[in-house]
Parts: structure tokens; C-alpha cells; sequence
């Protein structure tokens, strides 16, 4: 079932390395999520120490009880993939996707925390509903593990920190029409309710949304 | 901490290298968020390329490969972004909403001699960190 080990994995029965080697490469292992979707309580994940104690065929049975996750990390699990399931968000797979890898990638490191703040997930989540037809942006983790987004065209950016409070800042670097010598650069604060309302006027629209 | 108890400033002239971790990269281009502070930092940590006294940049970047493999966990897809310090200045300075100066100083700890940092980058570290990211002259994979 599984071709070598790796530095995190979910412990589940179907499970190859899939979701955690593939992106943004080959697809997803449908069927290792949807397993996750509905036995999240009997998902348990290992870290890179543990891993190599385990033999393959440990791995065939669903309830090897070992780091057991905390609740605010399957918080962030169970909100990644509630962005997976929100239909209505045009680019949820590819944007769940890489949510998930910056979530490995994190705990990859060792570091303390839960891989991504909640708070700051659940405000991207909320602005991903408003806004559902935005393109895929750039998604990165802050020091802070807060989200970041990036949307570039030529020379036209605008970027989002997703803060935990609920309040967004962001960025928007596009060129002076009047004076191309010169650019236009703003930055500010809002939230994530009001802020396309706030760059609309900057003639940004056209380009964020698909 | 009052950086004119630090290290001496690092001028225009000098190149510094910022490791980029794996979560701050997406398809393999450096986001600004590499250049963000933790909220209990005052100095962003970079490396004063010059001071490892190399002959070139190869030797530069195996320098920071070893340095950093001594002192943390490199991630695989982590990269080096190699930045000028004059032109990272010159840069926010004249294109900042405040004029921001930022400085960049010499800051060496026991395990790293290199290590450097930069200050002044807030408020507004999202605005500041964009503009970085545009100075950056090359990059090279951590590992």
C-alpha cells in the first residue's frame, strides 16, 4: 500500500502518498478524502519520529491509537476541507489543495502551533463566501502562520494578510496612468466583508475574478 | 532593543540572503511573506553575504547551505533569496508612504557569524515586504 514513509501522514486504510506528494502535481487521492470526510475521529497522524517504527502492515488497520490530533488542528483540517465541499466556490479544490499542503508543510518543520491559525483561516474562508468566483491566488503562511494571498497581472498586484481578528490588510501596487513613471501603491486595513468594496474603485476587479 | 547597541550597519554595497521557507513559496516563486516579523521580533533575520569571504556566489550559497543546516531543519522546497542592501533600501525609501529607512545590521550569533538583521519594518510590513520582494536578484534552493 505505501511505497515509502513520509514526515507527516494520515493514518487512514486507503491511503497512499498521494495527497501529500501529488500536489501540484498528479490528482489527489479521491478516495483518501472521503474516508478522512467521514471518520475524522479515527484519523490519526504520526510524526517523523514515530513513523519509522511502524512496519507497512501496520498501516492497513484504522485505529492505531498514536498522536492523536489536537482539537484545533482537526479545526483546520475540518475547515480545509469544508472549503473543498462549499460547491459554490468556483476554485475550492485547487485553493483547499494548497491550504492543505502549507498545513504539511508546517507541521513538516517541527514547529509548535497548528499549522495555520484558525482565526485566520476562518476569515479567508469567510471572504472565499462573499467572493466566490475569485481566481486562484498565491497562497502563502506569514511567521505568524496567518494566511497571505497574492493576486499578480503584469504589473498589477493585490495582497491579503488574513489576520486571526477577523480584519484583513492589504496591498495594491498598480501602474499611474496619468504618470507612468510613477506607481500607484495603497495599503491598508479592513475586513474581509468590505475590502473588495474598497479596492473596486482601483479597477482591480477585472482581473481577481474569473 | 536599540539596534545602535548592535553590530555595525551593513552598507549598499554589501549583498545579505534571506532563507525563505517552504510555506512562504508557492510554485516556486518567493512570496512576500518571507519578509514579514513574528509578532515578537524587532529584526528580520538575513545573512551579510560578504562577511563568508567567498570567491563567488556558488560559494556563497554552499556557505548558507551549511550554515543553516547547523542551526535549523532546511526545508526541501526552501530557497535563498540573495537581495542588495542598496538597492532594498533605495527601493522602500523612495517608494514607501513614509520614506521608510530601513537598516541592515550586523548581528552575529554563536552558531552563525553571518547573521545580520534588518530593521524598521513596521508598521505596515505588508507594504515594505511587497517592495522587498521586488529587489530580490536571484534565488537558489536552501538545500
Amino acid at each position: 500500500m505505501f511505497d515509502h514513509y513520509v514526515p507527516v501522514k494520515l493514518n487512514i486504510p486507503y491511503f497512499d502518498q498521494s495527497i501529500l506528494f501529488d500536489y501540484p502535481g498528479e490528482s489527489q487521492n479521491i478516495g483518501a478524502w472521503n474516508w478522512y470526510e467521514k471518520n475524522q475521529d479515527q484519523a490519526t497522524f504520526f510524526n517523523s519520529s514515530q513513523i519509522n517504527n511502524y512496519s507497512k502492515d501496520d498501516f492497513v488497520t484504522p485505529f492505531v491509537q498514536e498522536n492523536i490530533l489536537e482539537v484545533e488542528e482537526k479545526q483546520v483540517l475540518n475547515l480545509i476541507f469544508d472549503i473543498k465541499r462549499t460547491s459554490y466556490i468556483s476554485n475550492r479544490e485547487i485553493i483547499s489543495r494548497k491550504l492543505l499542503n502549507l498545513y504539511f508543510l508546517e507541521k513538516e518543520e517541527g514547529l509548535d502551533g497548528f499549522g495555520i491559525a484558525i482565526g485566520s483561516l476562518r476569515n479567508f474562508y469567510h471572504f472565499l463566501q462573499l467572493y466566490s468566483n475569485i481566481k486562484i491566488p498565491m497562497i502563502s503562511l506569514t511567521p505568524d502562520a496567518t494566511i497571505y494571498t497574492s493576486w499578480k497581472e503584469h504589473d498589477h498586484l493585490f495582497s491579503i494578510n488574513f489576520l486571526s481578528d477577523g480584519e484583513v490588510r492589504f496591498v495594491v501596487f498598480k501602474p499611474n496612468d496619468t504618470n507612468p513613471k510613477h506607481k500607484i501603491r495603497l495599503s491598508g486595513s479592513a475586513t474581509a466583508d468590505t475590502i473588495m468594496e474598497l479596492i473596486s474603485t482601483q479597477g482591480l476587479c477585472d482581473w481577481i475574478f474569473g | 532593543m536599540d539596534i545602535r547597541l548592535k553590530g555595525d550597519r551593513i552598507t549598499d554595497n554589501n549583498h545579505i540572503a534571506r532563507y525563505c521557507r517552504p510555506s512562504q513559496i508557492d510554485n516556486g516563486k518567493i512570496q512576500a511573506s518571507a519578509f514579514f516579523l513574528r509578532e515578537d521580533e524587532d529584526g528580520l533575520s538575513v545573512n551579510w553575504l560578504d562577511f563568508l569571504n567567498c570567491t563567488d556566489r556558488d560559494s556563497e550559497v554552499c556557505a548558507l547551505k551549511l550554515i543553516y543546516s547547523n542551526k535549523f531543519s532546511v526545508g526541501k522546497t526552501a530557497k535563498i533569496a540573495i537581495i542588495q542592501v542598496g538597492q532594498m533600501c533605495n527601493k522602500v525609501r523612495m517608494e514607501s508612504h513614509d520614506r521608510r529607512n530601513l537598516s541592515v545590521v550586523h548581528a552575529p550569533s554563536f552558531d552563525d557569524e553571518s547573521h545580520s538583521e534588518i530593521y524598521n519594518l513596521r508598521p505596515d510590513n505588508e507594504l515594505i515586504a511587497e517592495l522587498i520582494l521586488e529587489t530580490i536578484l536571484e534565488s537558489y534552493p536552501a538545500r
